[in-house]
Order: structure tokens, then sequence, then C-alpha cells
């Protein structure tokens, strides 16, 4: 199968590291290329061994033909307009299988009408997508009565994923929470497929750990983008109101938030005089942070709210075998209890951290299931299979839903009104009566 | 009654197929019925064509102009509604059944395809199994349909030939005759090649346009070759009174293609002229009609079994005689008629 | 050059479009090209047209079996809805169906439907029209019908000859007018019976084509029995034979654009046209006192020019004359006609 693949390919992008993994992978069976944006906003891309090519800023119509002579278009969507505008406006026209990083696009479509430099866009588009209770929501944030925070549960209400896979022959996603949000808004076909293996983590030390001595610091870690959700600070004042976590934990923060929050996170810290305990490392390169990942003890991967998205920092830290603390609901909850430790309040912080620091025999139990249930689960050849049978499945498809666009533009062409001959509803019928029964 | 034939067209093209349906309105009106005859342009590539032309004949009014029965050869025109349908099941689209993944298939296995092989069996599945009649134009169809469609036919009508009245019986003369389109499927380089392996003194003969210039000069270049030039003649393209008038001299006659749907033209119009046909055990249709040692010879695909069956034919003209009266004989047991078929499918 | 000839047509009618694409397909071939013609059947109810027209537009008749079809000529509305990157249009009938749907009053409970389906009928049309490289009316007429109807000008006016080895000759001026065409103009079943009445009572009609009539035409009015002579459907050479002999031919529709073949059978054969109704200008085949006729749409008018031109045979045969030489002045030949067509 020839296969245009795509995504962003930044050297910092989850989702271009994600690609790369998979790529290389679907390589071995089948004719893959990258395609990558070429804009300023994305940068240079990687540098890469795999086959790329780039998407030009505003796809024209050579573009798009040339597309013709690959089997299946495979675009990777996240909520970042920068990294992700020429893949979308590819995807409106040229449908392929559109693999959604984030259920919440928000971000994408308000950044993308404020490029369109559209001040109304943004609101008459959750209307349509959401109705008016998401309109005048938007409004009022235009008009600047209310803000859009992190944890504002509109946004997981109203995430405008349906404009997003608009269409697509069908959606690839991480979760199970993810997919059944879809199935209950659209009628598209959605698979759900574990990540593959992809991050720093691939060359991180196995799970068995020597055992800690005695005076040996319990290390926590965590990483990433340091949004409000992450309960970093909550954590840390979990540590605080603990004698144990206080006396033998280190807590290393690795990744940036706003300079607003980081300011107020290190006052936290001097006020709690917690300075020999947590550290804040901002942003490192992939090889500290894999020195971070195999020095530490536990993982700690909290969201709450959650958006709906499929947690790349999870996968990191079940791939390297970390006993990993997180909130149980979205994708979190959907792993085994045995496997990730779940919390349901942040009263219950600093109790399970105490767990987990205290007793060294459990945080090795739980390294050892989290490292079989991640080689397991998030395995690139495991990802490739499924991700070959549902591409499959929607290929076999594709003629059906390619007859019904062609006698749709030719009723559109006509002009065709239902009331005439109730064309629609009778080309509907004969196409129904042709229609295999799903699966090749 | 009025009878409207649906069929599909390729324009500029006439083949077999075309030529029966034309045959058949023919004989339709001279039952003194009122015949119109609908020929759908049929394209098959690229792969979309296929749901979009299945598509078009469900869409399309045969229904026009209030025929009293509906009559169809060919996918997808057999698609077309109409209460009152009845089928004379030429073809399916065999790339999608029995041709489907061998070397003669011509489509791509790829997803997309075997969707649209799935849509070409939904078609057929619902549309072959509702028409009022349905019969094949031979067993081999009718087993397709069955393997591949779960569908059992009313019968087979065998097509006959066009034009019978101009095929009789004649002297056995020096010469075996093959007729017909010259091509690789059809063979006759194996005809001219066993042709070497002969001893008795007969010739070949050879009629036909080949469909692509190369095929004919390689049989020249062959004839040359093996220094067959007194023993093997190619007339080129001749007209059907000639054909019969050569058929009728013959001491048998050869057709030998490979797979074939039918058993072909020049089987019945050996047997209409009272002559052995020698075919090969791998030609397919022949099979129908052709019985070892009854009514001809079925042999292996060689030159040398070839040269050996003929042999057996001109050193024992009696037998030969037998076998072309049996062969006779064959067509009136197999009902192959016009009036069998108009019977069959106007009543 | 391989050539398409494409035409909907009705199964089990008379379809004169479909003689004048066969023709076409024969002078084609003539001429050495390599021609095919692919018929649909197209119903005319209008409810039923976007289907069928749906499906037109689905079959591809770009291609035959791996070799090219160059172009694309469509006879019969809405042939042209299939898709050629090269396709002419030779409009040689409009959609009636406009002027149905147009006089349907707007009270009427169906009026919204039917506006509807015309105004889809002509968005479709005008979409499709313009996709050819090409459009030719049978006539002026059709071409102002698709000014009027669909505001699309044409490129121009192809009339349909008769074949290059049709039986048509010139002949002397016999002792009777030929109907050939349709004989009952606004449903009067007595209509020329009761023209013969106004006649000098030698004129004598021979009508080769009857319509459905009730009784036996001429039986009403004793004075013209006998001089009606109905001969029923004719073959083309016996037509042609009828046509020699006469002194006239009498076209009774109202529209002489909407004619059949018989104003191009009177030209060839050098015979004067005694026609009905208006002409349509200076786009008329038929020019009063030029190559023909024209009188008022009554017995009385007809049974006039009848008897003038019985009593001056010069006059009708000079017309005649015109009417043959107007057939090289208009172009009214194949030559013209394909080499318009594949331009």
């Amino acid at each position: 199968m020839r296969i245009a693949w795509f995504t962003p390919f930044a050297p910092k992008s989850a989702i271009g590291d994600f690609s790369e993994a998979v790529v290389a992978a679907l390589s071995a069976g089948d004719d893959v290329t990258i395609y990558h944006p070429d804009t300023p906003e994305h940068g240079p891309p990687r540098i890469s061994a795999l086959p790329c090519r780039t998407v030009p800023a505003d796809p024209d119509g050579m573009f798009l033909e040339s597309l013709a002579a690959y089997d299946l278009l495979v675009y990777n969507l996240g909520n970042y307009l920068a990294y992700h505008l020429p893949i979308y406006q590819t995807a409106l026209r040229r449908p392929g299988i559109l693999i959604l990083h984030d259920l919440v696009m928000r971000g994408f479509f308000s950044q993308y009408f404020e490029h369109r430099r559209d001040a109304t866009g943004y609101a008459s588009f959750l209307a349509r997508s959401h109705g008016r209770a998401a309109e005048d929501y938007a409004l009022d944030l235009q008009f600047g009565r209310t803000l859009e925070t992190l944890d504002d549960p509109e946004r997981l209400a109203h995430p405008l994923f349906q404009p997003a896979l608009r269409g697509a022959l069908g959606a690839i996603v991480h979760s199970q929470y993810a997919r059944r949000r879809i199935e209950t808004e659209l009628a598209l076909p959605v698979r759900t497929v574990d990540f593959p293996a992809f991050g720093p983590s691939l060359a991180v030390a196995p799970a068995e750990k020597k055992a800690p001595a005695p005076g040996d610091q319990v290390k926590l870690l965590a990483f990433g983008v340091l949004n409000t959700n992450k309960l970093i600070r909550e954590t840390v004042q979990a540590i605080a109101g603990n004698d144990l976590l206080r006396a033998v934990c280190r807590f290393d923060v690795v990744g940036r938030g706003t300079d607003a929050f980081e300011w107020d996170l290190n006052q936290l810290v001097a006020a709690e005089g917690l300075e020999s305990v947590v550290h804040l490392h901002g942003w490192q390169s992939d090889e500290r942070l894999r020195e971070f990942l195999t020095a530490a003890d536990i993982a700690v991967n909290l969201r709450n709210p959650h958006l709906g998205e499929s947690s790349a920092v999870l996968v990191t830290t079940l791939l390297a075998g970390l006993p990993t603390v997180v909130w149980d609901h979205g994708y979190y909850g959907e792993f085994p209890d045995d496997v990730v430790i779940k919390i349901s309040a942040v009263d219950q912080i600093g109790p399970a951290l105490a767990r987990l620091v205290g007793d060294p025999a459990l945080r090795q139990s739980y390294r050892r299931t989290a490292k079989r249930h991640a080689d397991e689960h998030f395995d690139t050849r495991r990802y490739c299979d499924h991700f070959r049978a549902f591409a499959g499945e929607i290929l076999f498809h594709k003629p059906v839903l390619e007859l019904i666009d062609r006698a749709s533009a030719i009723l559109e062409e006509l002009g065709a009104i239902e009331t005439i001959d109730h064309l629609e509803a009778k080309i509907s019928r004969l196409i129904a009566e042709i229609t295999p029964n799903p699966g090749p | 009654m009025r009878v409207a034939i649906v069929n599909v067209q390729c324009p500029f093209v006439r083949g077999g197929a075309e030529i029966l349906a034309d045959s058949f309105a023919q004989r339709v009106r001279g039952r003194g019925h009122t015949v119109e005859q609908i020929k759908i342009p049929f394209k098959w590539y690229p792969v979309q064509a296929i749901p979009e032309h299945i598509l078009a004949c469900k869409l399309l009014d045969v229904g026009v102009g209030d025929p009293d029965l509906v009559i169809a050869f060919k996918f997808p025109a057999y698609l077309c509604p109409f209460p009152r349908k009845r089928l004379w099941l030429f073809h399916q689209f065999r790339q999608a059944y029995e041709l489907w993944g061998t070397p003669f298939c011509g489509l791509p296995d790829t997803a997309p395809m075997r969707g649209i092989r799935a849509m070409i069996h939904a078609a057929d599945n619902r549309e072959l199994g509702s028409v009022e009649r349905l019969f094949t134009n031979s067993k081999i169809v009718a087993q397709r349909l069955r393997n591949g469609n779960g569908i059992e036919a009313d019968g087979v009508l065998y097509p006959p030939h066009d034009r019978p009245e101009l095929f009789g019986p004649g002297p056995f003369g020096d010469y075996f005759f093959y007729p017909s389109r010259l091509g690789s499927v059809k063979r006759q380089h194996v005809a001219v090649e066993a042709m070497a392996h002969v001893r008795s003194p007969f010739r070949l003969v050879i009629a036909g346009k080949p469909d692509a210039d190369e095929y004919g000069e390689q049989l020249l270049a062959t004839i040359e070759r093996l220094n067959l030039g007194d023993r093997v003649q190619l007339l080129g393209w001749i007209t059907e009174e000639e054909k019969a008038s050569w058929m009728r001299g013959s001491c048998g006659a050869i057709y030998i293609p490979y797979d074939e749907d039918s058993y072909g033209f020049v089987t019945l119009e050996a047997f209409h002229s009272h002559k052995p046909l020698i075919t090969f055990t791998d030609s397919g249709g022949t099979h129908e009609l052709v019985e070892h040692g009854h009514n001809g010879a079925v042999v292996e695909p060689t030159a040398e079994a070839l040269a050996e069956a003929m042999e057996r034919i001109w050193n024992d003209k009696p037998r030969g005689r037998e076998l072309g009266d049996a062969g006779h004989a064959t067509l009136g047991q197999k009902m192959i008629s016009w009036d069998t078929i108009l019977d069959r499918l106007l009543d | 050059m391989r050539i398409l000839i494409a035409s909907t047509f009705t199964p089990f009618a008379s379809n004169a479009d479909l003689r004048v694409a066969d023709t076409l397909r024969r002078e084609l071939i003539r001429r050495g090209y390599n021609c095919d013609t692919a018929l649909l059947p197209f119903s005319d109810r209008w409810s039923d047209y976007a289907s069928q027209t749906t499906a037109l537009r689905l079959i591809d008749v770009t291609e035959s079996c791996g070799n090219r079809i160059d172009r694309l000529i469509t006879i019969r509305t809405p042939a042209h809805a299939l898709r050629h990157p090269h396709k002419v249009a030779w409009f040689l009938d409009h959609n009636r169906t406009y002027d149905r749907l147009d006089a349907r009053p707007l009270r009427n409970s169906d009026a919204l439907n039917d506006r509807h389906g015309r105004d889809m009928m002509r968005y479709s049309d005008e979409l499709y029209l313009t996709e050819c490289r090409h459009i030719y009316s049978g006539s002026f007429a059709l071409a102002n019908r698709l000014q009027d109807f669909n505001g699309i000008h044409h490129d121009a006016v192809l009339y349909p000859p008769l074949r290059e080895d049709h039986p048509f000759r010139p002949g002397p001026f016999g002792d009777y007018f030929l109907v050939a065409g349709r004989t009952d103009p606004n449903g009067r079943a007595n209509f020329l019976s009761d023209a013969l009445a106004h006649t000098d009572p030698q004129v004598k009609l021979v009508v080769a084509n009857r319509d459905a009539s009730d009784g036996v035409p001429g039986a009403r009015t004793p004075t013209v029995s006998g001089r009606i002579r109905y001969i029923g459907a004719t073959s083309e050479e016996e037509r042609a034979e009828w046509t020699a002999g006469c002194c006239g031919i009498i076209v009774l529709v109202q529209n002489l654009e909407c004619h059949g073949a018989e104003i191009f059978e009177a030209f060839q054969s050098a015979k004067p046209i005694l026609a009905l109704g208006s002409c349509n200008g200076d786009a008329s085949l038929v020019g009063h006192n030029e190559n023909g006729f024209i009188c008022s749409p009554t017995p009385e008018s007809l049974g006039h020019a009848m008897t003038a031109f019985w009593q001056n045979r010069e006059a009708g045969e000079a017309l005649g004359r015109a009417g043959r030489a107007c057939l090289t002045r208009k172009g009214i030949h194949w030559d013209r006609v394909i080499g318009k067509l594949l331009a």
C-alpha cells in the first residue's frame, strides 16, 4: 500500500515522535512517505532517514492532484494550529484516515479564525457545531466577559472534534473515552488503538532496579507542559503536608508552564521550605529526560480535569517501568488498577505517594506490572497490525463512499429537490442495496 | 407483445455476444413481437467506474414505452429494474468471480477493489435472485452462478448458430478446417505445429483474421520454419458462405481455444456439417457438446496429441462420418435451436 | 477518429430524431469515419427526470475497451448530460416539458413542485450545455427556445438533411396535392375535406400518413368524396414516387419549424410548399412566394391556395425550383452538417 502520512515533524513535536516510530515500522511492509508542513510556524523538520515531502502552506490543485498517487492518506491532527493547519486544509479536500491526537480542538479553531482575522468566526463556528449555548459562551469569550481556562468544563462539553473530523473516511484515537465521544456524535468508523512504543523511554534502562539503600531519596518525577490541570501545585502541597514525603522524597519537575505559574510554584516551594525537595528543571533534552526517567522511582501524571487526551507522558512512564500516579478518569482510568495508581480527590495525593514511598516492594510490583503492560500494549508492530486492519476496512468501503459522493455531486449539479422524485432517498436505497457487509 | 432487450455495449466493438443478441432480437420479431434493443455503454475502468455503472443501470428506466417483458444478457445491464425481467445469462463480471486472484483478472487485489467486488456480488445476489426466469448459455456459466452467488438457474439455453441453414453435409475431403479469429487464446499456432507431426497426406486450412497483427506474422513464420507451406493454408477473412463451403468439404474441424465459456460457433458449424470436432481437454465450453469418441475427440493440449487425433480420423473415414453424424444428432439432443430459446424465454 | 452519436429515445414509439441519428451515422461512415450510436431510454415524465439524468451522468462514454472516443454528438435531450471532453449538441427537439410546467396555473396545488421541476431541468440543461464545445439547433424555432428558456445562444442552425442516397427527385406536376406529414392541425379531423370544398372540383388530395381518426374522412361532404385518397403509411420509395408526381406539398403544422422531413422532401423534389400558420420571420424555411405559399390556418384559405396553384402550374414550378435551390443556399446537406459537427 502506498501511504501519504501527514504529520508535524518538528524536533520537539510529540506527534512527530509518534509518527516517526509508526512510519518506520509501517515502512517494513508498505511504501510510506511523510508529509510535513513547511511553514515558518512549524519550523524545519527533524532529521530523519524516512522519505519526507512538504505540505504547502495553502495546498493548491496541483498538490492535491499529486496525492492521487497514494492508496491511502493519513492525517495526524492535534490542537495546535501552527503545526496542523496545512494538514487540516488537505484533509478537508482529500479524505483519508484521521489520527486524532487531541479530542479538544478548540485551540486549533480559535487560532484558525484569528489567523483569518475573522473576529466572529469562532463564535459562529461553535454555534454550528454545538448549538446556541456554545455560541453564547464563545461570544462571552470574544467580548472579554469570560476567560477560557484549561479547567473550564466548557472545553470538554463542546470540544469541536466534529469539524476536525469532517469528511474523514475514518478516525483512529488512542483511548476508549475518545472513541465513545466520537461515536456518540458522528456516524464515522472509529478505532481505538493503543499507542505504539515511542518517545524518550525507548532507550531507558529495564524495569528491575536495585533495592534502595537506607537514606536514599525516593525520587518523584513529573514532566511535560506544566498546565494547571497537572496538579503540580497540589502535589507540592501534598508533599509539604506529609512528614514522610518531606523527609525522604525528591520531586523533580521537568518542563515549563506559564511565567505566572512558575513564579507561583516557586513561591509555594519557598513558603513550605521545600527547596531541597522540589526541583524545577525547565525544559530538558531527551537524553537528560531519560536520565531522570532512569533515576526516578515514582511518576506523577495527574490531570484534572482531563481534556479527552491520550497521554504520551503516561506511555513514557509505563514504558520506563515507573509506578505512575494518575487521576481516575478519562484515558487514565482505562488502565488496570495494578498498572497505575489511581486517585480521585486532591487529598488522596499525599496518602498515595506516601504508600509508594514507604513500600519499596510495592513500588517494585507496580514497576513490573507497568512494564509488562506497556511492553504488551505499547507495541509498534501491534499498532501497525491494527492500523493496517482498520485501513483495510476503510479502503474496502471507500468505493461506496465515493459512489455516494459522486451521486451527491450530481444531485447538486441538478439542483434536485427532495420533494420532486425523492431522488436522494431513492439513490441512498439503491446504494444501500449494493453496499457489502462490514469486513473485507 | 412488446419485448425490450437490454444489453451492454462497448461502442465500436462488436463481439459474439452482440451478434447473438441481435440474432435473438431478429427472431423475436420473427414471432410477431415488437422489439426494442437498449444498449447501455459500459466502461469498467478505472475501477470506480464499475459501481457508477451499476448505479446508472439501477436508475435507468427500461420500462419506458411500457414493454411487456424485458430480457437481458450481461452485467451490468441485467441490473436494470423491471418487474417482468428474464435473463439469458451470457456473462457475469468474470473478473469478480472465477478470474479473481488469477493472472487473467486484470484488476488489482487491493482493499478498495475487494470492496467493489463485494458490491458486484451484492448487486448480483439481489437482482439475479429475483428475476422471473434465469437461463444461462452454458453449464459452465450455470455452475459459476451456483458457486459464486448460490443461485440455481432455471436451465441452460444453448446459443444456436446465427445461420445454420448455410451448413450441411458433404464429402470428406483432404483437409481439417479451423475457422475462427486468430489469436493466442484460440491457439492456431498449436494446430500448425501439430502438422509437423503428421505423416498422412492431409492438410490444415485455417480461416480468420488475426486479433493482433503480430499473431498473424507469428503463424506465417511458424509455417515457414516448419516447412509446412504446402500443408497449411491461411485463408484470411472469408464470408459465411465460403466458410460453410470449406466446412462441408473437410474431413473434420478443429476448435482448441483455452478455457472458453461456451462451445463456440465453430462447434456448431462442424456439427451442422456432420463433421467430427477435435478439441482440447482445457478448452472449456466445447466439452458441453463434444464427447470423446462419440462425436469428436477431446485430447491433451499438445501438438502431438492433436496430430494423433487428426491421423485417427483421417485413417478411418467411416468412423469419422459416424462421429460427424453423431455430432449433428447432438444438436437435436441438446435442443440447440432458436425455437427452444424463444419458447422458454417468451412464453 | 471515433465518433459516438448519443441520443435518448422512447422505446416502442416513433422517434424521428433517431432516424436523423441513424442517417448521420451512415453519412459519417460513408465519409470514412468510425461511428457508432448509443441510444438510451428516457421517459418524458418530468418527475423521473432527475433520476434518469443522474444515470446519464454516471455513464462513461469517453473510452471503449481502451480506445478513446474522440467525439460525442448528442441528439435528443437530455443526452447532452453525458460527460465527454469533446461534446457537441445537435438539438433537434427542445424539451416540451418546459411549456407544460410553465402553463400550469399558480393556484394549482402541484405548481410549486412543477416550478421546482422546471427550474431543475433548466439548471441542469444549462450546466450540461455549457460543457458542449458547440451547440447546434435543427431550426431557428429550436434556437429561439434555447435562448428563451435556457438563455443559451447556439452556434448555428443545422437543418437535418435527407440521406444522400435518398429517392426523392423532381417529376411532372400531376393532378393532386400531397399531404405527407400530420393531417390534423389542432385536432380538426375534417380540415382537409373542408378545404377541398373551397377548391376547383378537379383538385385532388393524397394523404400519405393517416392519423388516428374516426369514420371515413370525406364521407360527411358528398362533394369531396373520391377526391381525397388515403394511402396510409408509406415506404420512403413510395413517398418519393407520390412526391415526384404531385403539384404541391401541403404542410399542416402551425409552426413550420416543427415540421418533419417532408419540407426537405418537397425541396428535393422541386415541389412548392403550401403551409399553414405563421412564418418565423426571416428564419423560416418556407418563404411566402419564394419557395412556397403561406396561408391562414383556415380551410377556406388553404382551399383558395390550392386552386391558385392548380390554375397556375408555372408559378408552382418556379417556386419548386426555388425550393430545390434553397437546399444549397441554406447549406442543407451533409457535408456542411458534418463539417460543423466535427469542427
